[in-house]
């Protein structure tokens, strides 16, 4: 074990002993001192035992801490108070000159604040504490405000360089003249060779308004281009049609013999109603009579939009419940506005549909308003609210509430039971492979580039298939309806 | 004639014209004006005339403005870019219509009164009047030479007979179940639509027979603008959409999930039916876009394909409808309200800009403005009416004070804002008439002075730049101008027994006279979303022009604050009292 890890953990034995000590003597008395500070040396004894003689010892540190886990699981040890807890983090908090390659402090907070969440399990990789920074920037992507240039990158190994993949529609860098496929050899005249992604994103963000310039070229070219640009804020479009047609149009239809339009949500947003309102008169004067709304890969996050959302395509009635920790219930409502009105819906979901979606996807069910087609999504309904720190410290993501569905009465006995348990059974189950799912996300994928490929033909896709035969007869139907009155 | 004949003919004319209004103009209500004039009336800071409405004439070459301020009406000749005369007609006018046979109709808010009034080549003149009743907000003209006026507070539509126009006379007047405002003729006017001032409701009333027919409600707050499409078939609107749980985010107020600002059309046939439902063939254009609202949409025209609208918050005019992205619009001002149009060229009038801006709606393009008066210095408290109105004030143009506030009123909403000191608990919006005399401010009384509180909503509530000291004061003068909601009738047994119950059953301990209110916070058995108990009681004056009740709204009537939720009713109050303590405070 190293020198600094020794002294380190001397120290938060030592401090862990303070503590124990001080712990006031009306507290269970002198006894439970005794036993702890017993205990504690025992417990020292047998790390040392393992570090000497075991053959793939963990460090101390990692023993000490599940044996502490070890306790609190129990549930009978006492949570520290703010002044122990202050003392054993000041005795593990590495001193200045072992923190040299130990990170910033910010550093090191951010994965104590991240630790003190982690058991939120079953959510991935994601963190729950935002630093002043983080908060602020998640704050611009939820406002679809995001300041930059306006480019998805990766890094391209082989050309040691930078590689935009997508120069958004409208954005500076594509208004500058920056094409998908296209490498950043300088920002700013410096070079970006062997640079980091990382440390190019850095280069690349600013104010707004602030100018920035790109030297790019195409792989396999030595011709380079200068892209001069001024940061601006580039909202993204969370609806898309069916296959893009150019910078900013897009083809609704999926099937040429009919009036059925095609949307997908990306995610479901800030703007996503606005973007819905507007894109209605467009798709009417389009001849549309029956709808698709792909759900399949919708992101999201608050629950807020996914109420407008919903509100939005539904015309009058109950949305769902949210109960919050004390177990209140506030029922949210639709008016009686209606996007799409009289035009029949087809959702399609899946495995990848996100929370927000699947709960929009399950209101329009539970309100009769669209026939739900595809695989059935995992949902976890919890309401994730972002709330700030003190002082402008940061803020962390919390689950504030759980959805719950109102169901109708006239669903079926699976969809009733699969609304009590909270999911989301489809009226038609179609089960789709996933090498197939992941080319259709694939040329979603494609769509969001300026320059899409006019003559690429779009992946098979059943559930898609089924919606269009589903609309089909609906169509019909309404027609032989209006023939008939 | 020689032609310096002529020339000396004209000079003697606008001489006469000059003299003849210097002695009429000023005429007592016994003595009415009845000459032409000119334009040159008080001058002595007289502040701005504010046109509020306008008539075309003569294939759009003469123009008739009524100013609000001023009280007069203008009119312009439209070739040549002037006013040519102008007439006090009253004290505060509100609406203008053509009555046909050069005839006008004037209607004066302050007075009560209708004013008819004969037009000629050069001159114009009031020949007839008619008390109304009071606050008239709007006329329209109906067939048969009958016209209807809706008055504001008492909740009247008036039809009025103008078969002998020199001796108007009322033919009927129908109660409707909230305060009125904008109207529009169907069927030829045998049939009338009448929006609510403030909220969204929307009754027809068939005018020949004076019945409500139906009263159905709208998602909507402050219609300001009727027209039908070109093909008559649809009845189109002018309003905005308040999102009431959606807190008052600022990127949410500039991707529009707070106000939606917007033009409805409703199914003309779905309006003529009582029982069909309104809103199953209803659309709504939202106006505005991300870093651009388009606040308090007001006076509409369909001109050809287009529908014109004024988007009085923002000072400009809009074009649609619009497959793609936004309606175009083209600045017009500080405050355009009122759009009519003869043929192709658009009229607008900005209402604090005193002028009115002709406009090729082909070309989108200005042709000219047309000044209505010199440009006068505005005192602190003019300048607050102006802030008031005024999008600018908030995140992008998305909404002023007036969005929520009608008229200094309340749209009569929810909304969830940091004014009580969190989000999740969204608060009805209160009428700001009356509001210099209610100390303290804020649902939690927490607000001490009012400029605070006018800080506080732009800021946290509006979104908008941080507004200059000057801004803030001159807001704060011109609240403090607004008087509370008239009285109601304060006569009878009834209303006398009512107010000894107002002080017996002791709820002048909260909501002592005169202003009704007081300035601590009781707990009285109300608790909002958020665990909040302790409220500041509002103020009771002009309580019966309140279009719901509570910290949130949740009594829909006044009678349901005692009936339904018991609102500090002793246990032995009996049904007469309760009666009697609602007569008395409609009358407040």
């Amino acid at each position: 074990m190293k020198t600094r890890n020794l002294v380190w953990f001397t120290a938060v034995i030592l401090t862990l002993v303070v503590a124990l000590t001080s712990l006031p003597a009306a507290d269970k008395g002198s006894g439970a001192n005794s036993a702890a500070m017993a205990a504690a040396r025992q417990a020292w004894t047998i790390t040392d035992l393992v570090l000497e003689q075991d053959i793939d010892p963990p460090a101390r540190q990692q023993m000490l801490l599940k044996g502490i886990k070890s306790l609190l699981r129990l549930g009978k040890t006492k949570a520290p108070t703010p002044e122990q807890f202050a003392a054993l983090l000041a005795a593990i908090w590495p001193h200045e000159a072992d923190r040299r390659d130990a990170g910033p402090t910010d550093q090191l907070e951010h994965i104590l604040y991240n630790g003190l969440l982690a058991w939120r399990s079953g959510e991935g990789n994601r963190e729950f504490y935002l630093s002043p920074q983080e908060a602020k920037r998640y704050e611009m992507i939820a406002g679809n405000r995001y300041v930059g240039t306006g480019i998805q990158i990766r890094k391209n190994d082989k050309e040691k360089l930078t590689q935009i993949v997508v120069p958004f529609p409208g954005g500076p860098a594509r208004k500058a003249g920056a094409r998908p496929g296209d490498l950043i050899v300088e920002v700013d005249g410096k070079s970006m060779e062997g640079v980091s992604l990382g440390r190019v994103v850095e280069r690349l963000q600013g104010e707004e308004g602030t100018k920035v310039s790109m030297t790019v070229r195409q792989p396999g070219e030595t011709k380079t281009r200068l892209l001069p640009m001024v940061r601006s804020v580039i909202p993204f479009t969370s609806v898309h049609g069916y296959r893009r047609t150019g910078e900013e149009s897009w083809s609704f239809s999926v099937d040429s013999s009919s009036a059925i339009r095609y949307l997908s949500l990306d995610e479901i947003k800030i703007s996503t109603l606005l973007e819905l309102r507007k894109i209605e008169p467009l798709l009417r004067a389009d001849g549309m009579k029956a709808l698709v709304l792909d759900l399949r890969f919708t992101r999201g996050d608050d629950l807020r939009h996914a109420a407008l959302v919903a509100d939005g395509l539904i015309d009058g009635g109950d949305l769902w419940r949210v109960r919050d920790r004390l177990g209140r219930t506030k029922e949210y409502k639709a008016d009686r506005d209606c996007l799409f009105r009289d035009t029949p819906i087809v959702v399609l979901v899946g495995e990848y549909t996100g929370d927000m979606a699947a709960i929009v996807a399950a209101a329009l069910q539970d309100r009769g308003r669209a026939i739900i087609v595809g695989d059935m999504p995992k949902m976890e309904l919890t309401v994730t609210s972002l709330v700030h720190l003190p002082q402008e410290s940061g803020a962390v993501l919390l689950r504030t509430g759980r959805v719950e569905r109102i169901e109708r009465p006239e669903t079926t006995k699976e969809q009733r039971s699969a609304a009590a348990e909270n999911r989301l059974m489809p009226d038609h189950l179609v089960a789709i492979e996933r090498k197939n799912l992941l080319a259709i996300e694939e040329w979603m994928r494609q769509q969001e580039s300026p320059e899409p490929k006019v003559d690429a033909k779009p992946p098979s896709d059943p559930q898609l298939d089924k919606a269009i035969v589903l609309l089909r007869e609906a169509v019909e139907k309404t027609t032989k309806k209006t023939t008939n009155e | 004639m020689s032609k310096r004949s002529i020339g000396l003919v004209v000079l003697i004319a606008s001489i006469v014209t000059v003299f003849g209004f210097q002695f009429s103009v000023f005429g007592t209500s016994s003595d009415r004006p009845s000459l032409s004039e000119n334009r040159k009336l008080k001058t002595e800071n007289r502040g701005l005339q504010q046109p509020v409405a306008l008539v075309v004439a003569d294939e759009g070459r003469r123009l008739f403005v009524a100013n609000r301020r001023a009280g007069t009406v203008s009119a312009i000749d439209v070739e040549r870019g002037r006013v040519f005369a102008e007439i006090a007609v009253g004290k505060r006018l509100a609406d203008l219509a053509d009555g046909g046979d050069g005839q006008l109709l004037a209607i004066d808010e302050c007075a009560g009164e209708l004013a008819v009034l004969k037009r000629d080549k050069d001159s114009l003149a009031v020949t007839a009047r008619l008390q109304v009743g009071d606050a008239p907000v709007s006329i329209c003209c109906l067939h048969s030479s009958r016209a209807a006026v809706a008055c504001l507070w008492p909740r009247q539509l008036v039809i009025v007979d103008l078969s002998h126009p020199a001796k108007p006379r009322i033919d009927k007047s129908i109660s409707l179940p909230f305060a009125p405002r904008c109207q529009l003729a169907l069927k030829g006017g045998a049939n009338i639509v009448v929006t609510d001032a403030f909220g969204g409701k929307l009754a027809v009333v068939d005018t020949e027979r004076g019945v409500i027919e139906s009263v159905r409600p709208v998602p909507a707050h402050n219609i300001r603008g009727l027209a039908l499409s070109a093909d008559g078939k649809e009845l189109l609107l002018t309003q905005q959409l308040l999102a009431e749980e959606m807190p008052t985010r600022s990127d949410d107020i500039r991707w529009g999930n707070i106000i939606t600002n917007g033009v409805r059309s409703l199914s003309v046939d779905d309006v003529l039916q009582p029982h069909a439902d309104l809103l199953s063939h209803s659309r709504l254009h939202p106006l505005g876009t991300f870093g651009r609202g388009a606040a308090d949409p007001a006076g509409l025209a369909v001109v050809g394909d287009k529908i014109v609208t004024a988007l009085a918050g923002t000072g400009e005019v809009a074009f649609g409808p619009q497959l793609h992205g936004d309606w175009p619009r083209l600045p017009v001002g500080r405050r355009p309200t009122a759009v009519a149009h003869a043929g192709k060229r658009i009229f607008v009038v900005d209402t604090f800009g005193d002028t009115i801006s002709v406009i090729d709606s082909n070309k989108i393009k200005k042709i000219v403005e047309i000044s209505l008066g010199p440009r006068p210095e505005l005192t602190p408290t003019q300048r607050g009416e102006l802030l008031f109105f005024d999008a600018r004030l908030s995140v992008e143009g998305w909404m002023s004070c007036h969005s929520c506030h009608s008229d200094g009123h309340t749209n009569g909403l929810r909304s969830d804002t940091l004014g009580d000191g969190s989000y999740g608990a969204p608060k009805r919006v209160p009428t700001l008439l009356g509001v210099g005399h209610t100390a303290p401010w804020a649902w939690n009384g927490s607000i001490v002075h009012l400029e605070d509180q006018v800080r506080q909503s732009i800021r946290t509530t509006m979104r908008g730049p941080r507004p200059t000291e000057q801004q803030v004061a001159d807001l704060t003068a011109y609240l403090q101008t607004l008087p509370p909601p008239p009285h109601g009738v304060s006569s009878g047994e009834a209303v006398r027994r009512g107010e000894t119950v107002f002080h017996a059953r002791g709820c002048v301990r909260c909501h002592a006279p005169p202003t009704y209110t007081t300035s601590r916070t009781y707990e009285v058995d109300l608790e909002d979303e958020m665990g909040k108990k302790a409220f500041n009681p509002p103020s009771l004056r002009g309580v019966s022009h309140g279009v719901a009740f509570f910290h949130d709204g949740r009594a829909a009537t006044l009678g349901e604050v005692f009936t339904r939720y018991r609102h500090q009713v002793p246990a032995d109050m009996t049904r007469r009292e309760l009666d009697d303590l609602l007569a008395f405070l409609r009358t407040l």
